[in-house]
């Protein structure tokens, strides 16, 4: 996968952490792979992408940092990670991520991206089934857990 | 006097976050939906003074229906909200005369400036 493709997500996550929820983001690994299936961190938003390529980003976080941005957004307590305001948080959080990516994406590649509705879920260690694209996972450090993206896209058919 | 704030977006975060700050400001929202179809329902009984429409939505999306709420009354204040501020939505947005742009994340100053401003 082309480094202009995924580097505008990379940058617009630490960006979106910060902006949004005051939260730093260190880089702690990435991982390039080829694998179905990838153990979630906690709370997971995924967002599928067409126009002249295709694929997904899947923004997966522990919790406790789930827990956390959205009580720093809401200024509410929050205690559980199941709790529907959390989850919108998670999904908003990445929606904003990948809107604000795609715009050097269209405006400097021309590859006339669109982007689905995000959907969430959680569970921690839940195995997520996905399809077989080469991605590239990104983990970050936080003081209040872990966050991960993985980004795939291959050329449509 | 106090404006009639309706809020079309499909995360339940962006109605809260938005209710908090238009209701500081001394506003009101009068109704909420979760997509450009709702909101489209919800325009033509409540009749808003201004209507904050996300883009990219489940359903109908936000352009599709701040066209049709062009139909009902030409005159309607839309603010659109987007995550996706590239160009060729924006120009599509402004081909529907859309009377701001907010781009998310944004903070009550800039909502509340924003609907001060219209």
């Amino acid at each position: 996968m082309p480094v202009n493709i995924f580097e505008p997500f990379v940058k617009s996550l630490s960006a979106i952490f910060e902006e949004m929820a005051g939260i730093e983001v260190k880089l702690e690994s990435t991982v390039n792979s080829e694998y179905e299936e990838i153990a979630a961190l906690g709370v997971v938003s995924v967002i599928n992408f067409h126009g002249k390529i295709k694929g997904r980003v899947l923004l997966d976080m522990a919790p406790n940092l789930a827990i956390t941005i959205a009580q720093n957004l809401m200024s509410e307590q929050f205690d559980d990670e199941r709790d529907s305001m959390v989850l919108a948080t998670v999904s908003e959080m990445n929606n904003i991520i990948c809107g604000k990516a795609m715009v050097p994406i269209n405006n400097e590649l021309g590859l006339k991206l669109w982007m689905s509705p995000p959907y969430v879920f959680t569970g921690t260690d839940t195995m997520i089934c996905i399809s077989k694209i080469p991605s590239a996972s990104f983990i970050y450090y936080t003081r209040y857990g872990k966050v991960k993206l993985n980004i795939a896209f291959e050329r449509e058919n | 006097m106090s404006k009639k704030v309706l809020v079309v977006d499909d995360s339940p975060l962006i109605h809260n976050l938005i209710k908090r700050a238009v209701e500081r400001s001394g506003n009101i929202v009068c109704g909420d939906a979760k997509n450009g179809k709702e909101g489209l329902e919800l325009y033509r009984k409540l009749l808003p003074d201004v209507t904050f429409m996300d883009i990219n939505m489940p359903v109908m999306d936000g352009l599709e229906a701040a066209s049709k709420i062009r139909e009902i009354n030409n005159a309607a204040v839309i603010i659109m909200l987007t995550a996706v501020g590239d160009e060729e939505t924006i120009k599509k947005a402004s081909a529907l005369g859309v009377n701001a742009f907010l781009n998310k994340p944004f903070d009550d100053y800039k909502l509340i400036s924003a609907l001060a401003n219209i």
